[in-house]
């Protein structure tokens, strides 16, 4: 576009305000394209600064920024700042393929939150929780607290740090990073705390409450002194599969609510 | 216990608070195992809303949005669910038996604004795009936040009135009911570590899990200790695996394991 124009240039401030605009990028979830809003409040300044003097390419651009969009917000400026290095060279050249960076955008979102959200939901908030439970169970207030800053220093460094990463590997972020398989790595070592976590509180915060009796045997003995706690992995492993097969999480939760009262009704529960 | 105007306006604020979640960072405090704090709080009972904060959390604890999915309003019902529960004074039972009930009506109050109010934003948003304004498209993000107040204020008022209805109705409940709910209650978290499970196994990780299960059964480690231990080997195993990124795409898209 404006070629006589001096060039427009992404600079640290930009780069910052990106990430306090990403604080509530999700504020405005709605049925029809999510969190697209949000996507475009967060862009507004630097949109400003890039096209601030030129209303058609302004409305083109808020236009693109509108469409459907999700991505996990702690991992969003990942995003955000790869979109912004798209956007700066738009706005400095003149045959820039626009279709790109919507086709980049919608390309990413699915994949980026596919990691963020078990880096964040399936192990991070998992480790906070644990911990926050295991502590409100005993009446602390320090585990809500806890659990409040193990979720949010994590959350607030990773939107801090990837602002600046996804603008810096810019277009070319996809290779080099499938070249490192860095990714594939930091979703491995995640998958294996947030699965141990798991694993130990299927052990601990499980309970079913077996009563069943044979020859003055509790049966619920005799399964714990082949394994400690085996029924509580036996049950888990039996949701696991029923959640596996894709069947409605509502209807599981009915089912177990439904076993416990017969259980109780007939006194093996 | 007599709610009091103060003490439901206090229940309506904490709900507020919760919800501007969005607003902050999607900072995970409208959760029940941080809402129960402040529940605790306005009704002068912390030790118990924690106790019962934590196990609502133990209970929906895979309960969450992810993507466009839209789980139960465990946020509403877990800050309603420990009031009520207080209130009341019929504790956990009390809160496992009340939480789901409300947090599916007050999903479908959600997608009531989340369709209309919303969908009226959106479409302001477009128009001021249209124009080239881009303050008017900022201003659209903020003012659907404006939903929250009305959702607030029919929880307060919902806690107000609600008391004694939700007393009578529990009161009704057979013996063998509540119990199993009780029990059904120590089970349901298996589905939600199973829902949390499915994000992340694959046949190189499902052997973590069952190390996480060992530590905690044979060697009595409570969990931050299996966190500790799992930092540790996550950190050696991402050391010593070879960056081999075919393999470990291929790795992870295969989650066909055999439970």
């Amino acid at each position: 576009m404006s070629s006589s124009a001096v060039e427009k240039k992404v600079t640290k401030a930009d780069l910052k305000q990106i990430f306090w605009r990403s604080i509530p990028y999700n504020a405005s979830f709605n049925y029809e394209r999510q969190l697209n809003m949000g996507w475009a409040y967060t862009l507004v300044p630097i949109l400003k600064k890039f096209y601030g003097d030129d209303n058609e390419e302004m409305t083109k651009a808020l236009t693109r920024h509108l469409e459907y969009n999700n991505i996990t917000p702690f991992i969003s400026t990942f995003l955000f700042g790869l979109i912004v290095a798209m956007e700066e060279k738009n706005a400095n050249s003149e045959d820039f393929d626009t279709k790109s960076i919507s086709s980049t955008k919608a390309g990413l979102m699915g994949s980026l939150s596919a990691i963020g959200d078990s880096i964040f939901f399936g192990t991070i908030r998992v480790i906070a929780a644990s911990v926050g439970c295991s502590l409100a169970l005993q009446g602390n207030p320090l585990g809500p607290i806890l659990y409040l800053l193990i979720f949010n220093v994590p959350n607030l460094i990773a939107r801090w740090i990837l602002v600046s990463k996804g603008y810096n590997l810019g277009v070319e972020f996809l290779t080099s990073v499938e070249k490192s398989g860095a990714m594939d790595r930091l979703f491995f070592g995640t998958s294996i705390l947030g699965l141990m976590v798991i694993g130990g509180m299927i052990g601990l915060n499980i309970s079913v409450p077996l009563q069943l009796t044979f020859f003055d045997t509790n049966l619920i003995d005799v399964i714990n002194g082949i394994v400690p706690n085996l029924l509580n992995l036996l049950f888990f492993g039996s949701i696991y599969w029923l959640v596996k097969k894709n069947v409605n999480v509502v209807w599981i939760m009915l089912g177990i609510i439904v076993l416990g009262i017969l259980g109780s009704l007939i006194g093996i529960l | 216990m007599e709610v009091t105007v103060m003490q439901a306006v206090g229940i309506g604020l904490v709900a507020l608070f919760a919800y501007m979640v969005d607003f902050c960072a999607y900072a995970q405090w409208d959760r029940p195992i941080f809402t129960c704090l402040l529940v605790g709080l306005v009704l002068g009972d912390v030790p118990q809303a924690l106790v019962l904060g934590a196990n609502l959390e133990l209970l929906y604890m895979g309960t969450m949005s992810i993507g466009a999915a839209l789980p139960p309003d465990i946020y509403t019902g877990g800050i309603l669910g420990v009031a009520f529960a207080i209130a009341t004074g019929t504790g956990i039972e009390g809160a496992v038996t009340l939480c789901l009930p409300i947090a599916s009506l007050a999903l479908v109050v959600k997608q009531f604004f989340y369709t209309f109010f919303r969908g009226y934003c959106t479409h302001r948003a477009d128009y001021y795009a249209s124009i080239g304004n881009a303050d008017g498209v900022a201003k659209m993000h903020i003012l659907s936040l404006l939903m929250w107040v009305p959702m607030a204020i029919l929880v307060g008022f919902a806690f107000y009135a609600g008391s004694a209805a939700v007393q009578t109705i529990l009161d009704s409940i057979p013996e063998f009911i509540m119990n199993g709910i009780s029990v059904a209650s120590g089970m349901i978290p298996a589905l939600g570590f199973a829902m949390l499970a499915k994000l992340t196994v694959t046949q190189k990780t499902l052997p973590f899990l069952f190390l996480g299960f060992a530590f905690v059964s044979y060697l009595g480690v409570d969990v931050t200790g299996v966190a500790i231990f799992g930092l540790i080997i996550a950190v050696l195993a991402v050391y010593f695996s070879k960056p081999n990124p075919a393999a470990a795409t291929a790795e992870v898209e295969d989650d066909d394991n055999e439970f």
